[in-house]
């Protein structure tokens, strides 16, 4: 191995230990006693114990939380890929006046401080009656993750080979065929980068959940796990597992998509 | 199949430039018409707007008696061949085939049949269930050509089909075309920047330059009869040989050349092709000069004659067998009868009698 080749090992092996460290620590904490989390015994727990996650299934009731993430998360993925992908072959390929202006607003408007937005989305939802419900946190959410959405599909769908679809159009498919039938598939990568983005910035997301939710019935797992905390003591082993529950979900999707956001689908269809 | 007629067809693109200027152009039932011309000319405009890809600027386009210029791609019942292929990656060879048919709301036994039919004339039968990478360079450009085909449409468009096969496939492919176009009678718009293509293919050709056509005839006409310098020196290989000249007294003069021509005096330049100039002794001839380069073709020698430092080199084509050397000094006679003259401006003036 070469010396920058050494080098470049030694900063890939640093910056993985860095981010993985405090996953590791969590994941063996959630399985350490109570009494152990304070006492700084270092990393390994001198017992294991599944009282933590028992806990929070029985006592926490935390499947409501992780189900109603699951179905905000999953619903606002669906809508907005399936919106965005439209909006993004317009903005892509057709021409029409405006374009340029369209993209650039809809990336003004992402940049808004979403704390700025709070208190208006609020009274709007209160308003038409969607405060703890499920649409009153897939709407808002989808004002987020829509303008990230067109945007990175945008420049996927630029990427394709454009003779492809002028090749479908003239075999007499019309624009939204040619959207479903060849630029779907072929983009499917990309679709996929973008759902696991917007999936997990769902997943993620705290400040809309804990400001449009009341009751428990409603409350994802963020705002659920923040919760937590009583007056007088913080259930660190408990907030711990419930890390590790929440992320499971995103460690499968990347798993399970992984391959397809490598893949190279489009070889073998231009030369 | 049909007739096209192109009338006044022009197409700007935002930023000035005339990329397709005002082209007439009337293409026969069951002809195959090729636009030449080198990159950036408009030829692939000009079948992009065909196919309504483009919207014109200005001008018609009619497929039979039928205007088409405002129609939608879909409804001009066109097929087209691109120069990238442009198979539908994940979709294998019998959907690539079918993908038209569908389109078009034909019925599933029809489908098949009309695939089968199409499969079978261009013997991609085997590879009916394979996905376009799993295909070879030729075997994707005929997947190309099978898409067009089995939708039989009134009019094919084919943008360079044969510029990505490698130089043997591409002479063989050739030929199957040309059969293939015979067979079907079909009418064909095909579209190069290959002159040699542009020859063996055509029944009829049309040089373009700058958005216009600056010759439309059959292939031998335009090589014995090219209409301006562009199209003698883009039509014809080797190149032909153009000299700025300047004739006085009914003599034409270059550098050291001297040529009676029968033309009004003024400035002009001679045309002449390389096979049409015969290597003799040093003191016979029009001309002498100083060999500089020889290649070998094979059957010809094409040698690269520097006469003065103000004339550009002159190219001969010698029997294979001659005895020539880098170097050495020659006499060069024109064949008076093989001669073309064009005016300042590069339009012809004289050429060889029909």
């Amino acid at each position: 191995m070469s010396r920058t080749g050494a080098v470049r090992l030694a900063a890939a092996v640093a910056l993985l230990v860095a981010i993985a460290l405090p996953l590791v620590f969590a994941l063996l904490a959630s399985f350490a006693p109570e009494r152990e989390l304070y006492r700084g015994h270092g990393l390994a727990p001198s017992e294991l114990t599944t009282a933590h996650y028992r806990t929070l299934f029985t006592e926490r009731d935390f499947w409501t939380p992780v189900r109603n993430s699951l179905v905000v998360a999953a619903a606002t993925t669906f809508l907005c890929v399936a919106i965005a992908s439209a909006c993004a072959y317009a903005l892509a390929r057709l021409r029409f006046r405006g374009r340029r202006l369209v993209l650039g607003a809809m990336l003004a408007v992402s940049m808004f401080p979403q704390i700025s937005i709070v208190g208006p989305l609020y009274l709007l939802l209160r308003e038409v009656g969607l405060i703890d419900t499920y649409p009153g946190l897939v709407l808002p959410y989808l004002t987020f993750a829509l303008p990230l959405a067109v945007w990175l599909l945008v420049g996927y769908f630029r990427q394709l080979p454009s003779d492809l679809e002028d090749a479908a159009i003239v075999d007499g498919a019309s624009r939204l065929r040619v959207l479903w039938e060849i630029v779907l598939p072929l983009a499917a990568p990309g679709i996929a980068t973008t759902a696991i983005l917007t999936f997990v910035y769902c997943w993620n997301e705290f400040l809309f959940a804990l400001s449009f939710t009341t009751t428990h019935e409603r409350q994802t797992v963020p705002v659920a796990v923040a919760l937590f905390r009583g007056q007088f003591q913080v259930p660190w082993g408990q907030i711990l597992a419930a890390t590790i529950i929440s992320t499971l979900p995103v460690l499968v999707l990347v798993a399970a998509f992984q391959r397809r956001i490598l893949g190279g689908l489009t070889a073998g269809s231009v030369k | 199949m049909a007739t096209l007629r192109l009338a006044q067809l022009t197409k700007t693109f935002p930023g000035g430039a005339n990329a397709v200027d005002r082209i007439d152009l009337d293409v026969a039932d069951g002809e195959l018409l090729v636009l030449v011309g080198p990159s950036g000319c408009g030829k692939s405009t000009t079948m992009r707007l065909v196919a309504g890809l483009e919207r014109p600027t200005a001008g018609t386009i009619a497929i039979g008696d039928r205007d088409v210029t405002a129609l939608r791609p879909q409804d001009r019942d066109i097929a087209m061949v691109f120069q990238s292929y442009a198979l539908y990656p994940h979709k294998t060879v019998r959907d690539n085939l079918a993908f038209g048919l569908r389109m078009r709301g034909v019925g599933k036994d029809d489908i098949a049949t009309k695939v089968a039919d199409a499969a079978r004339i261009l013997e991609l039968e085997p590879l009916l269930d394979r996905k376009p990478r799993a295909l070879s360079g030729g075997q994707r450009q005929r997947v190309a050509l099978g898409r067009a085909i089995v939708r039989s449409p009134q009019i094919f468009l084919l943008d360079e089909p044969l510029s990505n096969l490698d130089a043997r496939l591409r002479v063989q492919t050739r030929t199957e075309l040309a059969r293939l176009q015979r067979r079907l009678g079909a009418t064909m718009l095909y579209v190069t920047h290959d002159q040699e293509e542009a020859m063996t293919l055509g029944d009829r050709v049309a040089v373009m330059r700058a958005g216009k056509i600056e010759q439309l005839a059959p292939p031998l006409d335009l090589y014995r009869h090219p209409a301006t310098t562009f199209v003698a020196g883009f039509v014809g290989s080797p190149a032909m040989n153009l000299l700025a000249c300047t004739i006085a007294d009914g003599v034409a003069r270059a550098g050291t050349l001297a040529i009676p021509v029968a033309a009004p005096p003024g400035p002009a330049i001679l045309g002449v092709r390389p096979p049409d100039l015969d290597l003799v002794a040093v003191d016979r001839g029009d001309t002498r000069g100083r060999i500089d380069v020889i290649e070998a073709l094979g059957r010809e020698l094409l040698c690269h004659i520097h006469l003065d430092d103000a004339t550009p080199d002159l190219r001969v084509l010698a029997p294979a067998d001659a005895d020539l050397d880098e170097g050495d000094v020659v006499g060069i006679a024109l064949r008076r009868d093989r001669l073309h003259l064009f005016g300042e401006d590069g339009r012809g003036v004289m050429t060889p009698p029909r």
